[in-house]
Parts: structure tokens; C-alpha cells; sequence
């Protein structure tokens, strides 16, 4: 089936089977193999993206599902000035995720700063989908704690300058 | 480095793997459907250099009669994509029956010895007053699949042939390609892929697939790409120890012997004896010391590195039974090792004697930190008062320090040279296939630019990889952090003297000659660590709550990223055997740098090393003398029913 769906800022249609896993897509059909893994499922939590500007394990993601939706990867996401506020919270509380989950821990992070979430359950949850442990909970919390501080910062200096 | 060549998917070929369930069968039928040009079908027969060598051990590239191990590849299918080949391996059928136990030639065990024991000293009566105090440490094997999925892909162009795959070492997958194709060195190009190996996962795998990879390359005349997930084992451990103390609990004579089961292949086997060895020396004083080290094989998948190569593992047995020392004589464990403990280490073959100073400093914070004799003491009383059960809480401590990579007998034998040249435009280019991280690379500029060309480290140019890079051995073990660093200053340090004296460009190769150290291993880096865990009552699940670390370095090259490894160390440690980590769980560390010149130690070996020690003694102190790591709470039911039983 024909799919138009959005990645990484490039329209596309693709044309795949209709279940075909997301990150396979990405993977196979984008040529992304560094930063999305693909564990047929096995919830390693290694292969976030965001879909709409939320956070999800593209394994669990069937092709369909993308279709007229916008999808970021960490590829373009890195880039991004939303990355290196993540960045920068990472450096104020000196806890950097492992190499291996930091393209899915940074995505999350993002999520839940884009979203306010500042209830530590809340954030110990939704992390709790990656499955490596390089990053204590605490240490978790304070980065998105201190990630949304950031953030706000950037808006107010933004809307100050305006 | 050659880019990689942007080839359509549609013109490839996708390699699936099929593993072996179980180890020690003979393969009586393989029967494979009828293929069409699309697909290729390879086995063992398909090979005809098929064996992978690595560091005195050997093993097929694919198996051809016998499957020694489970996970051991039986046979690679391509097809033109990876659903086809999915489709298509459901067709193919493995029989197999049991074998006989294949022979395998085992190494010598390694012993070590000083002074003379207590019967060979006194063969006359003698009234002997000591105690005998024993322990056995037990560490089970772990094998399992990691969830990170890596691709390996091969493609020719022109008179090369181009491997794109992660790996810890490029040399070994060079050789290993070479053998199996034919194709001589120069023309296999490495792409090295970015990966993470917490447990050495791309040492061997990706040299193996890569090799199978290029030989499906050249009968397809295709590009081709095998999916696989990586596989880490790690051996099993066991050490029986029995120390002779006097009235006052000193020790005076020690007994070791650790057997480790290496797997069906037996990878640096005599490596792994030596840095065991190097663990297993008490950091106390003694009269005499017998130890040996004996590899064994059973058919499970090989364990090579397994992040460690044995020493954090000895060193853990050698922390448990200082705690069991300590509980015979009555004194809290870190009271016991601050007072067995001299003010210097003696010197051995295997490390040399240092000041044991920095070691006890790290015991005192770290116990302070935990709060830990209260703690040890209110658990110790707490478990006599709690019947069957027992009081399910523990506390541990493990102190020791680091050692730098490699053996030096393994140091002579692999090289890890490097060439420095100091070019007519004033800049340092180092030739060294070590280029896989980009923070250690950052350092290492500003330490050969402190040297040669003070303030200016963009002057220093690590060169790209490419078939003229000089091999600087495998990136295992922190072995390229901890001893090249200073092999890059030795060099840098001499290339500021030639280029003063010398026609430039000047160039100079260094190996691991140059930093050759007196003994097998130099001590760099002490710990401590506390490791407080409690079982859960009514699920039995361990939890660790809380880990104290106390470490301290010569220098620190930067100490969030120092930092960041420990606790990510310590977390794995804890993860990986079978310890539940709950969301209030928290690691204090301190790290303290002395100042003085010192090699940089294996960050990873101490704190792995460490943790596993404490861990054991918080274990054996929740739950008794029979602990053994991995746990669960089916474990621990099971030793309480058959306690209740027996």
C-alpha cells in the first residue's frame, strides 16, 4: 500500500506492506540503523521516535499507522534547538545517558519537557521503557526537572526579545 | 576512509542466521530447500578456510559435523530481503543427535605460590593453635542475547572488498576476512560502525559474520548484509579459598584455587589466568600463599572478555572472603580490613608492592558514607533474631584497586604500536586504528599538544582509518584509555626532542615496548564500595537500595564522564545479576584524584570487580553462606524450601 506520511521533515510516499513495523521502515526503507533498533517487539525500549511530537517504540508502530503523521528520528532531532536544551540539562546535573539508549532517553526527555511533566512517577514511568540501566531514576527526574527549567528560560528570553 | 557506497536495497542480498539451540550434537541432516539464483545457502562446507582465530583459541566460522556450543552458527541464508529469508529458513530443517564429548586441549593451571605452608614448614608435632577458615565463591554462567540489533554488511569494488560492521577490534576482523576469502589484507577496507559494548559483545560475533558476509558477497557479486544480535557469556566462577589464622584472627597461610569454565572454546584462556591470578592475591600480609587458576570447558558459548577477563571476578572472591575472615574473628568487615591491611602491599610477579594508604582512606569514607558497621551490626543481630527467614537485609563492602588492561605478556605479544609524526607544518599526526571515542580522543590531543606544542590541540591530527592504519590492538578492557595514554606521552615526549634535531617530518613508531611495566599488571586507582540490598518478604525479589562508592585516581581526565562510568558500571553489575533496581535506588560516589603520576586504571574492571564483591557479602548476609550471583526470587524460595525441608 501507498503511504504519505512525513520523516524527518521530508514528504514521502512510500510504498510498503501496510503492517510493516515502523522502525523497520526506518531501518530498511531510511537507511537509519544508528540510532533505531529494531528487537521484533521485545520492548528494548532502543528505538523511540517521536510521531506527532510524541514519544513511541516504533517496533510497535505498523505502517498504517504513519499515514498523514509527521515522524522525527534522533538523526534530525540532534540538530534540533530542543536537543540542546536536553543537552544542556544533561550537563547541569553531570548524568549522561550511555551511548547505546541516547538517542530513545533523549527523545523521551524531550516528550515529557514538551509536555511539562514534572511529577517524578510520572517521568520514572514513561523512562521505564528503555530498558538499559545507565541512568539512575534520581538523576533521570533532575534531568527533566532541570530540562523543562531550561527550556522556559528560552521561551521567556524568546518572547522578551519579541 | 572509503565512504560507503550508497547501493539500493533492491540490488542486495539479506543474511539470516541459523544458531544452535543446544551445545555437543552431531549434525546428522541439514536439509535445505531448493533455492533459486535469488538465494544463497552457506555451511560449513561452504567455507574452506572456515576456522576464526583469536588469541590462542579457535573456532568454525560456521559449524560443519559436530555443534559445539548453543548460539554456534549452523547456516547463513540470503535472500533479497529479510522477509524471504525468514519464509524461506522456515523450510530448512536441522537434525541433530547427542555427541560424544569433544576433546579439547585445556592449558596448563596457572599456580603462583610464596613461602611455605604450615605442614611443609613443621613436619615435627607441633601444637598448632590456628583456625582454618574456608569459603567458596560461586559465580554461575550468564549467556544471553543482547537487545541491540547490529547489521554486518559486505560489498566489493573493484579489488576491494568493503566490510561495514561494529567492532572492538579492525585487525581481527581484517585477518579473519583474509583467511576466509583470500583477499589480501590491504584490499578489505573497514567501516567501523558506532557501537556499544558493555561486555566485549562486538569482539568476536562481528569478525565471524563479517567474514561469512564477504564470502556471500563474492558469490552473489552483490552487496549483502546479515542482521544479528549480539551474545555475551560470562564464565562460570568458582573459587574455594581456605585461610589458617592465628589466636588473633591474623591471617598466615592461604589456599586459592578458582576453575573457570570457559565454554565450549577456549578464547585468552592463559590471559584470563593471569589477570585472575593478579585478583586473587590478598592485599594482606602472609607467611605463605598457594594459588591456582584452572580453565575448564563444558559446551556453552564461549566467554572471552566478558568486560572484565577474570580479575574483577577474582578480586570479588578475594573481598568475600575477607568478609567471611572478619566474621570468624568478630570484627565488622571494614574494621578488619583497615587493621589486617599493612601500610604497604608485598610484591609479586603480577602487581607490585604499593602503599595500601589510598585503599584504606577509600574504606573509611565509603563506611562512614553507609553508616556501614551500624548497619552490619543492626543486620547481624537482626537475622539470629528472625528465625527461618531470616532478617532479609545485607550489607557489603568490597575495597581493592584497579589495574591497567592488558598483561605485559600479552602487551609483547599484540604490540600496540602507534606511529607520531611531527610534519613540516608543525602538526602531529598520530597513525593508531584506536579511534572510537570521540571524548577520549579530545584528551589525548591535548595531552600529546602539552608535550609538542603547548595550547594548540587542533594541531594534533588523528589520521582516518584505511588499509596503511597500524594496528593498536583490540578496544577492550579500557586497555586502549589505560595504557595508551601514556605510550602516547612517552611518544610525544621523545617526537619533542626529534623534531628539534631532526629533518622534518619526523616520525616515530611506539609500541607497547616502551611502557613495559616490571610486573604483569600495574595497580592504578583504589575503591571501596557498600552495597546495601534488602529482599523483598513477601515476593522474595532482591532490591539493591543504595551503593556508597569511594574511588580515588592518580589523575582524572575528566570527571563527569569518569563518574558516569562508574555508575553505570555499578548499575550493570547490579542488573546483570538478577538485583532489582526500585526507583528510589541511589549511588553516592566520591572520587579523589592524588596528584601523582600514575597509569590510568580500568575503570570498568575495578568497579565491576568491586560491586560484584560487595554485592556477594550484602547477599550472603541476607540470606546466608549460600548465596551465589545471578539471583532471583524463585532462587531464594527454592534455598529457603529445602532448608525448611532439610
Amino acid at each position: 500500500m501507498k503511504i504519505d506520511c512525513t520523516i524527518d521533515g521530508k514528504t514521502l510516499t512510500l510504498s510498503l506492506n501496510s503492517d510493516k513495523p515502523l522502525s523497520l521502515i526506518l531501518r530498511e526503507n531510511m537507511g537509519n540503523e544508528e540510532t533505531v533498533n529494531h528487537c521484533n517487539g521485545m520492548m528494548c525500549g532502543l528505538c523511540t521516535v517521536l510521531v506527532d511530537g510524541k514519544a513511541v517504540l516504533s517496533c510497535m508502530v505498523p505502517a498504517f499507522e504513519i499515514r498523514g503523521k509527521s515522524v522525527i528520528t534522533f538523526d534530525s532531532f540532534r540538530r534540533s534547538r530542543d536537543m540542546k536544551d536536553i543537552e544542556k540539562a544533561y550537563e547541569a546535573v553531570g548524568a549522561y545517558p550511555c551511548s547505546d539508549c541516547y538517542a530513545s532517553r533523549s527523545l523521551i526527555f524531550h516528550s515529557l519537557v514538551d509536555e511539562g511533566v514534572t511529577d517524578r512517577n510520572q517521568i520514572i514511568k514513561e523512562l521505564s521503557i528503555v530498558r538499559c540501566h545507565c541512568l539512575d531514576a534520581e538523576s533521570q527526574v533532575k534531568i527533566v526537572q532541570k530540562a523543562i527549567e531550561i527550556r522556559r528560560k528560552r521561551y521567556v528570553r524568546r518572547t522578551q526579545l519579541t | 576512509m572509503a565512504e560507503r557506497k550508497n547501493f539500493s536495497r533492491y540490488n542486495m542480498r539479506c543474511g539470516i542466521l541459523l544458531r544452535a539451540e543446544e551445545g555437543n550434537r552431531r549434525i546428522t541432516g541439514l536439509s535445505i530447500p531448493e533455492l533459486d539464483s535469488r538465494y544463497l545457502a552457506l555451511t560449513g562446507n561452504d567455507i574452506p578456510n572456515g576456522i576464526f582465530s583469536f588469541l590462542s583459541g579457535s573456532m568454525p566460522i560456521i559449524a560443519k559435523e559436530n555443534i559445539s556450543c548453543p548460539g554456534q552458527i549452523v547456516l547463513a541464508l540470503f535472500a533479497p530481503d529479510y522477509e524471504s529469508a525468514s519464509l524461506m529458513m522456515r523450510n530448512v530443517k536441522l537434525e541433530t543427535e547427542e555427541a560424544e564429548e569433544a576433546e579439547i586441549t585445556l592449558p596448563d593451571s596457572l599456580e603462583y605460590r610464596w613461602g611455605e605452608t604450615q605442614e611443609e614448614e613443621e613436619e615435627e608435632e607441633k601444637e598448632n593453635s590456628n583456625r582454618k577458615i574456608s569459603s567458596s565463591f560461586t559465580l554461575e554462567h550468564i549467556w544471553r542475547y543482547t537487545r541491540r540489533v547490529y547489521t554486518v554488511t559486505a560489498w566489493m569494488e573493484g579489488a576491494n572488498m568493503h566490510i561495514e560492521a561494529p567492532c572492538e577490534w579492525v585487525e581481527l576482523v581484517r585477518t579473519t576476512v583474509e583467511k576466509a576469502t583470500g583477499y589480501p589484507k590491504r584490499n578489505i577496507i573497514i567501516h567501523v560502525m558506532p557501537y556499544t559494548a558493555r561486555h566485549d559483545e562486538f569482539l568476536i560475533e562481528p569478525a565471524i559474520i563479517a567474514a561469512i558476509a564477504a564470502i556471500a558477497a563474492i558469490r552473489t557479486g552483490l552487496p549483502t548484509e546479515i542482521r544479528s544480535t549480539g551474545i555475551y557469556s560470562r564464565p562460570e566462577i568458582k573459587v574455594e579459598r581456605t585461610t589458617e589464622v592465628d589466636e588473633d584472627g591474623k591471617p598466615l597461610y592461604e589456599n586459592v584455587q578458582m576453575t573457570v569454565n570457559q565454554g565450549a572454546f577456549l578464547f585468552a584462556s592463559e590471559e584470563y589466568q593471569r589477570q585472575a591470578m593478579t585478583g586473587l592475591l590478598p592485599p594482606y600480609t602472609l607467611k605463605a600463599f598457594r594459588g591456582s587458576v584452572k580453565v575448564i570447558s563444558s559446551p556453552e558459548y564461549p566467554a572471552a572478555f566478558c568486560g572484565s577477563l577474570g580479575y574483577s571476578e577474582a578480586l570479588a572472591s578475594t573481598e568475600f572472603h575477607v568478609s567471611r575472615l572478619s566474621e570468624k574473628t568478630g570484627i565488622t568487615p571494614a574494621l578488619y580490613r583497615l587493621t589486617i591491611e599493612k601500610e604497604k602491599r608485598k610484591f609479586t610477579d603480577y602487581i607490585p608492592g604499593y602503599d595500601l594508604g589510598e585503599t584504606k582512606k577509600c574504606i573509611e569514607k565509603a563506611a562512614n558514607a553507609a553508616s556501614y558497621d551500624r548497619k552490619w551490626a543492626a543486620n547481624s543481630f537482626q537475622r539470629e533474631e528472625f528465625g527461618l527467614l531470616g532478617y532479609l537485609r545485607g550489607i557489603g563492602i568490597a575495597s581493592g584497586v584497579g589495574i591497567a588492561g592488558f598483561s605485559t605478556t600479552l602487551s609483547k605479544k599484540l604490540g600496540f604500536s602507534l606511529m607520531m609524526t611531527f610534519t613540516q607544518k608543525h602538526n602531529i599526526t598520530v597513525n593508531t586504528s584506536a579511534l572510537n571515542h570521540p571524548g577520549t580522543i579530545k584528551i589525548w590531543k591535548e595531552r600529546i599538544a602539552e608535550k609538542i606544542i603547548p595550547g594548540r590541540p587542533e594541531g594534533v591530527m588523528f589520521l582516518e582509518a584505511g588499509p596503511d592504519t597500524i594496528d593498536t590492538g583490540p578496544d577492550v578492557l579500557s586497555r586502549l584509555v589505560a595504557s595508551l595514554t601514556p605510550q602516547l606521552e612517552s611518544a610525544a615526549k621523545r617526537l619533542s626532542v626529534l623534531k628539534d634535531t631532526e629533518k622534518l617530518p619526523v616520525s616515530i613508531k611506539f609500541d607497547a615496548e616502551n611502557t613495559y611495566y616490571p610486573c604483569e599488571f600495574e595497580n592504578s586507582g583504589s575503591g571501596a564500595v557498600v552495597c546495601e540490598i534488602i529482599i523483598e518478604k513477601g515476593s522474595m525479589i532482591p532490591q539493591a537500595r543504595s551503593v556508597w562508592g569511594s574511588f580515588s585516581f592518580p589523575t582524572i581526565m575528566d570527571e563527569v564522564s569518569l563518574r558516569n562510568s562508574i555508575r553505570r558500571t555499578i548499575m550493570m553489575t547490579i542488573v546483570e545479576n538478577g538485583i532489582q533496581l526500585p526507583s528510589d535506588f541511589a549511588i553516592h560516589l566520591d572520587i579523589s584524584a592524588t596528584g601523582t603520576e600514575g597509569t590510568v586504571a580500568s575503570v570498568q574492571q575495578i568497579a565491576r570487580g568491586l560491586t560484584l564483591g560487595a554485592l556477594m557479602n550484602a547477599l550472603s548476609q541476607a540470606i546466608g553462606e549460600k548465596a551465589v550471583l545471578p539471583i532471583s526470587a524463585d532462587r531464594i524460595n527454592g534455598m529457603f524450601s529445602k532448608e525448611e525441608l532439610s
